[in-house]
């Protein structure tokens, strides 16, 4: 308990980081318990429904249908995740509807093995009740594993959606006047990007920022670093 | 506003990956938030408990529904923290009083079932905004996050009451069954000690998730200003307008070239109008034969080596792993020998009959569905050892050395465009060859000898060939046979052919003649014997 009334926090990250053999680092995002039990809430609802329209199907086929329909509980409870996860890219339809992905610890895409692992320990996350274990371990875990995450060597990640999409047709596009890294181009092209939502004194205060930088007059500002951002963006007028 | 000092990456988020980053602020700042929490809403428990003897079911309601106060603390505290501050608890204990006085009414009442509560927090506790400009405030902000920040409540409050269950259930299987508990009986009744156990555990329940709660709604409102305000941008700008702002910071190895250039072209300048240019120069030389002196001495290449066979010597490079787990015995193998060879087949008895002995309460209940399923699981495996055999009929055939009935329709009768059928070859093929390699059509005389190779090949010797094979397919196919010089020969043959169809180089005269002569062993022979 020693820096538990004075502590100074340390940076708060919340991706995961890969290197590669060859040195490229790969970034993913963990999700979380919310995003993660909506997606189960989900799966969980279609599951429902499938037993109980089969269980209309069943009702009246006696001792019989009461097997196939224990059966089909069985199989829908443990592999309909592992179907979905090997066969579709690790997304069953709830994590695809909540964009997320399941993926080895290494980011590669998972297998039947691990797959099953971490679907057949779902009990563990079970106990004692309402998965209850999971959840405590999902909040305490940094990237957010379940038990059954943990000892498949699985993460849950956001599923990226990439967006290139042009700052405006209306916007004239200018080279950048000096050369820019990488971060900073994002940032020249999140700001021709983002017109729309950042409000005028705001765009004008974040251009002044670069105002020794520029070879522009001050009202002109905002106009250069949006036509910085398009021709970033592949915009040459 | 510093936000150089940020505790986190402001990147673009969508609202799920807003509310993950307050869940890693509460992991991060998990014992001063929870203590700053839980404090003063312990404070009043004790104090309640004493005073509500009589009616303890009130105490969670009331705990319960003064929420939005005990939220504001670690709010507040998360607040400092992310921009850097200590994390002070006493400190921020001492401002609860004000804190709690902040908008106390609304908070209390008509907010206090606002879906998106810890949302909406930020803007009355540390934005300080009231009535109108609150409500426009929000308006903007909800534009975005307000479907995140609603899911965030309904799942938080399964999770509390999860967490509750989960508590009941644990206590409940540390208790030996013999003693027979009746747990409904136990729920219903009004025992004191049992009230002011379940009390505690709906208490621990809201102390545990009342963090992550508080600091989520928090991350939402803060990832909401990033977008709206651009800090990701601020930050970048920031930086690039330092980084040209200040002198350039190079390596030594750089600096020293930097200098050495200017130095050189201004020692050249005075050389020319002064007097002692060849002074300079010498100097100058002088200097850089110095300079790579000292790389030269710097490591010495016996004592370098060393550094490298040291370095090779290490641990990196020996590493020794040990592997250690469960893997399947194979027959035969190992100290067991031949005794082990029936194991795996008493183990596989033994599972055959697990599994009849499984499956005979089974058999009791499918009854007649159980005959059908049995036909049909039947019916499946006979096709699919028809199928195979099917499938594989040749490699069978040829295994069984069964003379193969070769199907006639299958040979081609044209291979790479020579014609092969047997009616297009003469009788006398080698006479024919001869006859023109003399008169000097030697393209024809090699071409019919090959076609007339190839078709004896199909016809007599039942190659099987295909319409789309080349010709060092169709010599792979025959050194697959056992014949060697057959193989042999027609490999030479193809060679041939080939130089001259493809590269128009002319045989030896004396080679085709061979060819030829070899060509009435082979083929001639066989032809009569047939």
């Amino acid at each position: 308990m020693g820096n538990v009334f004075l502590g100074s926090g340390s940076f708060i990250s919340t991706g995961v980081l890969v290197e590669t053999p060859e040195s490229i680092d790969l970034e993913a995002e963990p999700a979380g318990i919310v995003v993660r039990g909506l997606a189960f809430t989900i799966d969980f609802l279609i599951r429902a429904i499938v037993l109980f329209v089969l269980g209309l199907a069943l009702a009246f086929s006696g001792e019989a249908g009461m097997g196939v329909m224990l059966i089909s509980w069985f199989l829908l409870e443990w592999f309909y995740p592992v179907f979905f996860e090997v066969f579709r890219a690790g997304q069953t339809p709830g994590k695809k509807k909540m964009g997320l992905r399941v993926v080895n610890d290494d980011l590669t895409p998972v297998g039947w093995g691990t797959s099953m692992i971490r679907n057949l320990l779902r009990w563990a996350d079970f106990f004692p009740v309402l998965y209850t274990a999971g959840l405590a371990t999902m909040a305490w875990n940094r990237y957010s594993q379940r038990l059954g995450d943990l000892a498949a060597g699985t993460l849950v990640i956001y599923s990226r959606k990439e967006s290139m999409r042009s700052a405006g047709s209306d916007i004239r596009a200018n080279p950048p006047p000096f050369q820019l890294e990488r971060e900073d181009q994002v940032a020249f092209v999140g700001f021709a990007q983002r017109s729309q939502q950042l409000s005028e004194q705001r765009q004008q205060e974040l251009a002044d920022i670069l105002g020794p930088l520029l070879p522009v007059h001050a009202s002109q500002r905002v106009d250069y670093v949006r036509a910085v951002g398009q021709w970033l963006l592949g915009g040459r007028q | 506003m510093d936000l150089s000092k940020l505790k986190f990456d402001p990147r673009l988020r969508n609202g799920w990956q807003a509310i993950d980053l307050g869940f890693a602020m509460a992991r991060q700042w998990w014992w001063p938030s929870f203590l700053v929490w839980m404090i003063p809403a312990l404070a009043l428990y004790a104090l309640l408990s004493f005073l509500l003897v009589d009616a303890l079911f009130l105490l969670p309601i009331i705990i319960w529904w003064l929420k939005p106060l005990w939220d504001r603390l670690p709010l507040m505290m998360g607040s400092r923290a992310l921009f850097g501050e200590a994390l002070n608890v006493a400190a921020t204990l001492r401002q609860s009083p004000k804190i709690f006085w902040i908008d106390l009414l609304p908070s209390l009442t008509w907010r206090r079932f606002s879906p998106t509560r810890s949302f909406d927090l930020p803007v009355t506790a540390l934005e300080g905004l009231r009535g109108e400009e609150r409500s426009r405030r929000l308006a903007v902000l909800h534009q975005n996050y307000s479907n995140a920040a609603s899911w965030l409540t309904v799942v938080l409050v399964h999770v509390e009451g999860f967490l509750g269950l989960g508590f009941w259930s644990m206590a409940a299987l540390f208790i030996p069954p013999e003693l027979n508990v009746s747990w409904f009986a136990l729920a219903s009744s009004d025992g004191t000690l049992v009230m002011h156990f379940s009390n505690l555990i709906t208490f621990a329940a809201m102390a545990l998730v009342a963090p992550f709660y508080t600091l989520a709604g928090f991350a939402l409102y803060i990832c909401r200003r990033v977008q709206l305000e651009g800090w990701d941008i601020e930050i970048r700008f920031r930086h690039l307008v330092e980084k040209h702002q200040q002198p350039e910071k190079l390596a030594p190895g750089r600096k020293v070239a930097a200098w050495l250039l200017p130095l050189t072209v201004c020692m050249g300048l005075w050389g020319q109008t002064g007097d002692s240019w060849a002074q300079q120069v010498a100097n100058q030389s002088s200097l850089i034969e110095d300079y790579y002196r000292q790389l030269d001495n710097h490591a010495p290449a016996a004592e370098s080596k060393q550094q490298v066979m040291e370095v090779l010597g290490g641990e990196d490079f020996h590493r020794i792993e040990m592997e250690q787990g469960w893997r399947l015995k194979r027959a035969g193998e190992g100290e067991a020998g031949a005794e082990s060879m029936p194991e795996w087949l008493l183990w596989f008895a033994d599972v055959i009959d697990w599994l009849q002995t499984i499956a005979s309460p089974l058999r009791d209940i499918f009854g007649g569905f159980a005959t059908g399923f049995q036909l049909l699981l039947w019916i499946v495996v006979i096709a699919l050892v028809a199928w195979l055999l099917y499938r594989y009929r040749n490699g069978l055939i040829s295994l069984l050395s069964l003379p193969a009935k070769r199907k006639t329709a299958a040979q081609p009768d044209v291979l790479f465009g020579l014609d092969i059928r047997k009616e297009s070859i003469p009788e006398d093929v080698c006479k024919r060859v001869r006859q023109w390699w003399s008169e000097g059509r030697h393209r024809d005389a090699l071409g019919l000898l090959y076609r007339a190779t190839l078709s004896r090949l199909v016809h007599q010797f039942a190659f099987e060939f295909h319409a789309g094979y080349t010709e060092q397919e169709c010599v792979a196919v025959v050194s697959r046979g056992d014949n060697r010089d057959l193989s042999d020969y027609v490999s030479r043959l193809t060679r041939s052919w080939q130089q001259l169809a493809y590269a128009h180089r002319l045989p030896e005269a004396a080679q085709v003649d061979a060819l030829c002569s070899q060509w009435q062993g082979l083929f001639g022979e066989l032809r009569d014997a047939r």
